[in-house]
C-alpha cells in the first residue's frame, strides 16, 4: 500500500510538471506530436529510474561517508550525463529496435532537470533504495502522463483558429498552465 | 579539504570516461561509414521536419531504403548534391524554392489613380480603393514583403520594387503570402532561367495604357522560341514552361516592353579549329548569326552576337563546339 501511495503522490498529487514545475523544457518541446511524447515519454521513465537507483548508491556509499554532500548536485549531474550515454551504447548494441524507438530522446535527457529533480528529491526525502525505484517510476509516469495529455491538446490546438498574437507557444503556456491548475484538484489527496 | 573534493569529482569524472571509453569499444556498432558523412552533411538541427526521429534517423534511412526521398527543407542545394554523390544515386531537392518578383512597373513606368499617404504597408494601400497603382496586378513597392521577410532576403531597391537576395532566400514563401497582390510566387531554385516580369490579365490595350512595361500579348516571343518554352494566352501575360526554356534569352531580346529577363548568365559557344570542318550546320541552326566563315574552312564564333542557347552546340555533327569556360 505504501508503494502505490508513493506511486500516486509522485505521479498525480505532486506532479513533475504541474506542480513542481520541473522538465519544462521538454514539456513545451516535445509535445507537439503524440507520437514524439510517447517517445519522449518511455526514454524518460528509463533513464529516470536508471539514474534515481545509481545517484542513491553512489550518495549513500560515497558522498555521505566521505563527507561531500554539500557536492552532490554537481556529482548528480556528472554521474547522470556519463549513464545516458553509457545506457545508450548499450542500447544501441543490445537493442536495436528499443535504441531507433527512442531515438534522439535519449540523448535529450542528459538536460531534462526533471531527472536532477527526482534523483535530488529522493536524498532530500530521505527514501531507501527501493523507495526511491518506486518514487523514480511514480514521477516519471507521472511525466509522460502530462507530456501525453499535453500534446493531445496541442494537436487539437492546431487545427483551431487561435488569434495571432496567441500562436504557438503563448497559447502552449496558457494551456499548460490551465492544465496545472486541474491538476491541483489532486492536492490534499495523498500527504 | 577542498583538494581531496576536487580529486572525488576528479575521480568520479575518470572513471566514468573510462567506462564510457570501454563501453564504446565493447558495445561499437559497426555503421556504414558512409551514415557519418550524410549525416554530417545534414542540417543537424534534429527538427524532426523530415518526419524522422532527428537526423541521424534520416541519415540511416536515407542508407537503409533505397527509396526514401530528400525529405530534409532545411538541407542547402550544395549538401544534396554532395549527398547523392555518396549514395550514388540522384535525390531531388524538395526545398531549392526561391522567391520570384513578377513586375517591372516601378513608378516611372506606371500610371496612379491617386497618391497614397497612409501607412507603409502594402495592404493597407490595397484597402483604399484597390490600392494607388493603376495596373491592378503592378508592385505597389511599399515593403510589406520586405517586413515580413524572416531571413531578410528581400529589400525593395530604388526604384521602389522588391529585390530577392539569392543568397538568403530560403523559400519559405511568408512574402507570397503577405502580397496583397500576389505577384511574388516561388520557383524551383535552379529552373527558372528567363522569367515574365509581369502577371496582368488586362487586355493588352489597357496594359500598354497604365504601364511602359507591361505585357502587351504581341506573341512575338512566342514566335521567336526554338524550344516552344513561351506560351501567350488571350488576355494574360506570357507565361515560360521553365522545364522547357534553356535559357537561350531570344525572347529576352525580342521582347518589345523588356519584361522578359534573363535570371542565368549564359555561357558563349566557342569553335574548336581542329574539329570543325566547315560543314556550316551551325550557322544554319542560329538565331543571331553569331558563326561565321567559308564553307569547308573552320567558322569562328562572334561573341558580340553570341547569346549562348546552346542550339550549335547540339546540332553540330563533329561535336566541334563548346562552352567558353
Amino acid at each position: 500500500m505504501h508503494y502505490i501511495v508513493l506511486i500516486i503522490g509522485a505521479a498525480l498529487v505532486n506532479n513533475f510538471v504541474f506542480s513542481r514545475f520541473l522538465g519544462i523544457c521538454p514539456f513545451l518541446g516535445v509535445s507537439r506530436r503524440t507520437e514524439t511524447a510517447i517517445g519522449m515519454g518511455i526514454a524518460v521513465i528509463f533513464v529516470m529510474t536508471l539514474a534515481s537507483i545509481v545517484t542513491w548508491v553512489i550518495d549513500y556509499y560515497l558522498l555521505i561517508p566521505f563527507n561531500f554532500v554539500y557536492m552532490r548536485t554537481i556529482v548528480f549531474i556528472l554521474v547522470i550525463a556519463a549513464l545516458v550515454q553509457l545506457v545508450e551504447m548499450i542500447i544501441q548494441k543490445v537493442s536495436l529496435p528499443l535504441y531507433q524507438a527512442l531515438g534522439i530522446y535519449l540523448p535529450l535527457i542528459t538536460t531534462n532537470c526533471a531527472v536532477l529533480g527526482v534523483s535530488l528529491l529522493n536524498i532530500q526525502l530521505k527514501y531507501n533504495l527501493l523507495e526511491s525505484c518506486i518514487f523514480a517510476i511514480g514521477a516519471s509516469l507521472g511525466f509522460t502522463m502530462a507530456l501525453i495529455i499535453f500534446s493531445g491538446i496541442r494537436e487539437d490546438l492546431d487545427l483551431n483558429d487561435i488569434p495571432e498574437a496567441f500562436q504557438g507557444t503563448p497559447i502552449a503556456l496558457i494551456t499548460a498552465g490551465i492544465l496545472s491548475l486541474a491538476f491541483m484538484g489532486f492536492s490534499g489527496l495523498v500527504k | 579539504m577542498t583538494l581531496l573534493a576536487a580529486a572525488l569529482l576528479g575521480g568520479i569524472g575518470l572513471v566514468c570516461a573510462l567506462v564510457l571509453g570501454v563501453a564504446a569499444m565493447t558495445f561499437a556498432v559497426e555503421m556504414d561509414p558512409r551514415e557519418k558523412l550524410v549525416l554530417d552533411l545534414l542540417p543537424g538541427a534534429n527538427c524532426g521536419a523530415c518526419g524522422y526521429a532527428g537526423c541521424a534517423a534520416f541519415a540511416h534511412a536515407l542508407l537503409e531504403n533505397p527509396e526514401t526521398e530528400m525529405v530534409c527543407p532545411a538541407i542547402h542545394e550544395n549538401d544534396v548534391k554532395k549527398i547523392s554523390e555518396i549514395l550514388e544515386r540522384k535525390l531531388a531537392s524538395l526545398g531549392g524554392m526561391i522567391a520570384s518578383v513578377c513586375c517591372k512597373g516601378t513608378v516611372k513606368d506606371v500610371a496612379d489613380n491617386y497618391i497614397y499617404e497612409g501607412p507603409l504597408e502594402c495592404r493597407a494601400a490595397q484597402l483604399i480603393a484597390g490600392g494607388s497603382k493603376a495596373c491592378a496586378y503592378g508592385c505597389l513597392g511599399l515593403g510589406t514583403c520586405e517586413q515580413v521577410c524572416p531571413f531578410d532576403a528581400i529589400h525593395i531597391g530604388e526604384d521602389h520594387l522588391p529585390y530577392v537576395d539569392k543568397e538568403k532566400c530560403t523559400g519559405c514563401g511568408k512574402c507570397v503570402i503577405a502580397c496583397p497582390r500576389h505577384i511574388i510566387r516561388l520557383a524551383p531554385f535552379d529552373l527558372p532561367k528567363c522569367e515574365v516580369r509581369c502577371i496582368s490579365k488586362d487586355s493588352p490595350k489597357e496594359v500598354k495604357k497604365i504601364c511602359s512595361t507591361g505585357c502587351i500579348g504581341c506573341m512575338a516571343c512566342e514566335q521567336v522560341c526554338p524550344f516552344n518554352a513561351v506560351t501567350v494566352m488571350k488576355n494574360s501575360a506570357a507565361r515560360i514552361t521553365h522545364t522547357k526554356c534553356t535559357g537561350c534569352g531570344l525572347c529576352v531580346k525580342v521582347c518589345p516592353v523588356d519584361v522578359i529577363e534573363s535570371v542565368i548568365e549564359l555561357k558563349k559557344a566557342s569553335i574548336l579549329k581542329d574539329k570543325c570542318n566547315g560543314c556550316s550546320i551551325c550557322s544554319q541552326v542560329c538565331p543571331v548569326d553569331a558563326p561565321k566563315g567559308e564553307l569547308k574552312n573552320p567558322y569562328t564564333i562572334d561573341e558580340a552576337k553570341c547569346m549562348g542557347c546552346g542550339i550549335c552546340i547540339d546540332k553540330c555533327p563533329k561535336k566541334a563546339i563548346e562552352k567558353r569556360l
